[in-house]
């Protein structure tokens, strides 16, 4: 066991940097998916038989397969069909479509746990479908589904370390780059592991404080 | 003639409250008995030590003659009795929980069956045929496929009550048999245990009904802070009380239950 | 571009073979992550701090990794302790080890979650701690534990398309061995995607024919306000 700790411990600043390009990924991929997302459950909420039966097979594919088979049909699929797109493209286009049906469907949910009453005295105020939806409905849709969305950021700050293997050089990358140049490959992503553990605890903890903030101001 | 239970200076204290200061209660074969008191004054945590579900910091409980969950052998020495000797012990003791906990994953039926079969070994057409011998009589003959979440309030205490006699208790305990349910089944399940009462079966009945402890109850047990106060036959200790708490307790409820019209 | 059906149908059996090789890898892991699973949340409901911690930091790590890194750092980390695994069981390991994680938190949840009094009213008919555990509290765990379960185990089959990257000869290594081959990336991705989706569809019926046997499955809540329906409910086929 011949562990090399300084190997260890010079690589955590080299990877603490580039996993900056993970975090910055992953928050214009997050801000994507949640508009994306609720585009879509609008879409979903006006029930129109054929585009929901679509919507629907496509959550179901979505949901059925890996996010590395969906990086790659956009990254090596996609230029076959004409549409070119750069690695980090490719990887933003997979992750937030990844992440738009799982969010739609989290709203879903939480629409569920809306009280009905309040649609109803909303309608019989004589409101316009578009101030319910905008004044009544989303803004409680998105306090109910806070933590859900704290939790799908850092699954997507995890999916970040897949584009890797489509040659974006953000963390993971980095440290193979690194274990190449040295042949140790156990110290270097020993310390890319350690990286994302105290970015996503991060990510966590903020996530708690905001969602205490958010309750404390309705109380 | 021996008591089917004897508590002796039963003691329990949680965080710096004496939830029970020194209780002693005797309940002899066929008796009736009903502790009153105010909510907190440790009716609930007498029934929990008495059939240690908590354990009582001190005090002992003898079960038909035979110590309980502790002993002091001859030596002195207190020793604790392990889980299987308290287990063994339990089906003698039938206890009847104010939230009744039965057990939803079951069917009416076999929440009646299982305890039977897993605890005292009965076979199953023998547990089956007293389990749904018992619901009859307690009136759910056409209920026995439901689940609990399937039934109203008072089939549910019923249920309850059938699970704790099918282990041939010497003993029922009921917490606030009456507190969950509405007016009506009130009356049909106070009813049903002035009848198991009168086929002679011995009861300890935690209640807040004094109506209903005056014409059932043998005796009448009233407790303020952890301690039983006034103890003796229901019909005189209801209608000439001698401690003072005791007598503005009952003074309270009477005049409650003037106001509400319900008896 | 015309979409060409003979690359997929020419390489069908090499897709084939990596998708049986999915399905063993799955089924192993969760066996072996189930089991780690149910250790680790009777570790956590121990009384006693120590436990607690450990498993919390078990719990806390695989989930914050990634993965893919996870699998990296198992793959290159059991050589330092002299263990010396063929691929596919470090594969196998690794997605125990990760969806464990995630098996542990619903299993004590669940069992946390059943009333205290269920546990009284075992007991108060002369139930035995084991015996109670087996006839009244496990029934009502495992009748909980079956939805997130499921969505784990779903989600450990997909992560083990990154197993590709140690060389374990799964779906996707094949679907990369045979797109390198034949340059119709589109066509044998969208095969492969299929294949996984048809193995994600058949753990959801095993999973509903277990909740089934389980136990009455839960139904559907109706939203009865036609009014409220038109924006809190996405159920187009539902008649209102």
């Amino acid at each position: 066991m011949d562990f090399d700790i300084d190997l260890f411990l010079q690589a955590l600043p080299i990877l603490a940097r580039a996993v900056l390009l993970n975090l910055q990924l992953a928050a214009a991929i997050i801000v994507l998916a949640v508009l994306a997302a609720t585009v879509l459950t609008l879409v979903r909420a006006a029930k129109w038989p054929p585009v929901s039966l679509v919507i629907d097979l496509l959550i179901s594919m979505v949901r059925g397969t890996p996010l590395l088979i969906q990086i790659f049909i956009c990254y090596y699929g996609l230029p076959a069909i004409g549409l070119n797109l750069s690695p980090i493209a490719a990887g933003i286009l997979a992750i937030s479509a990844n992440s738009m049906i799982f969010l739609s469907e989290a709203m879903r949910g939480g629409l569920g746990g809306i009280e009905p009453g309040q649609v109803e005295a909303a309608t019989a105020l004589g409101l316009p479908s578009r101030a319910i939806w905008l004044r009544v409905v989303l803004p409680q849709l998105f306090t109910r589904i806070l933590p859900i969305l704290t939790a799908e950021l850092t699954i997507v700050v995890k999916a970040t370390a897949l584009l890797s293997v489509i040659t974006v050089v953000e963390v993971l990358r980095t440290a193979q780059q690194m274990s190449a140049a040295t042949y140790r490959p156990f110290e270097h992503l020993l310390a890319a592991a350690v990286v994302f553990l105290v970015a996503n605890l991060a990510i966590g903890a903020a996530g708690r404080v905001l969602e205490a903030r958010l309750a404390a101001g309705r109380a | 003639m021996k008591p089917v239970l004897r508590a002796s200076n039963l003691s329990k204290r949680f965080r710096k409250t004496n939830a029970l200061d020194g209780v002693y209660l005797d309940i002899h074969p066929g008796e009736v008995v009903a502790l009153i008191g105010r909510s907190g004054c440790g009716k609930s945590t007498l029934l929990r030590c008495i059939s240690w579900l908590d354990e009582p910091d001190d005090g002992l409980v003898e079960l038909e003659g035979k110590p309980f969950g502790r002993e002091i052998t001859a030596g002195g020495v207190v020793r604790r009795h392990s889980a299987r000797q308290i287990a063994a012990m339990r089906p003698r003791l039938g206890l009847v929980f104010q939230a009744l906990n039965l057990w939803p994953h079951l069917t009416a039926l076999e929440n009646v069956v299982r305890g039977q079969v897993v605890v005292l070994g009965r076979d199953r057409p023998t547990a089956e045929a007293k389990a749904a011998a018992l619901l009859e009589r307690l009136g759910l003959g056409r209920l026995l496929a439901r689940h609990p979440q399937e039934l109203s309030g008072g089939e549910r205490q019923r249920v309850a009550i059938a699970r704790a006699l099918a282990m041939d208790p010497a003993l029922l305990l009921f917490d606030e048999p009456t507190s969950a349910l509405d007016p009506e089944t009130v009356g049909e399940v106070l009813g049903l245990l002035r009848g198991l009462a009168e086929g002679g079966m011995t009861m300890l009945i935690v209640t807040h009904e004094i109506g209903f402890a005056a014409r059932v109850a043998d005796r009448v047990a009233f407790m303020d802070y952890g301690r039983i106060i006034e103890e003796g036959p229901a019909a005189q200790v209801l209608s000439s009380p001698r401690e003072p708490r005791f007598a503005a307790f009952l003074d309270q409820v009477l005049r409650h239950r003037d106001t509400n019209g319900d008896d | 571009m015309g979409f060409d059906v003979g690359v997929i149908t020419k390489h069908a059996p090499a897709l084939l073979d990596g998708a049986l090789v999915t399905i063993q890898i799955t089924i192993l892991a969760f066996i072996l992550g189930y089991a780690i699973g149910i250790l680790m949340a009777v570790a956590a409901l121990l009384p006693g701090r120590l436990p607690k911690i450990v498993v919390a930091a078990y719990v806390g790590t695989f989930r914050s990794v990634p993965f893919i890194i996870t699998l990296f750092v198992i793959y290159y980390g059991l050589p330092f302790a002299d263990i010396r695994l063929p691929a596919f069981m470090v594969g196998v390991v690794a997605l125990a080890v990760f969806s464990g994680a995630y098996y542990t938190e619903i299993i004590r949840a669940a069992v946390q979650a059943v009333p205290r009094g269920q546990f009284d009213s075992a007991r108060a008919v002369g139930m035995t701690y084991p015996q109670a555990m087996r006839h009244v509290i496990g029934p009502q765990v495992v009748r909980s534990v079956i939805p997130a379960s499921t969505n784990t185990t779903l989600s450990m089959m997909k992560e083990s398309a990154v197993l590709s990257s140690i060389t374990i000869g799964e779906l996707t290594y094949q679907g990369l061995i045979v797109q390198g081959e034949t340059f119709a990336p589109f066509e044998v991705f969208a095969a492969v995607a299929v294949l996984y989706w048809t193995i994600a569809i058949a753990i959801a019926a095993a999973a509903r024919w277990v909740e089934i046997r389980a136990g009455r499955a839960e139904t559907k809540a109706v939203l009865r306000s036609r009014v409220a329906a038109r924006y809190l409910s996405l159920d187009w086929r539902v008649r209102r």
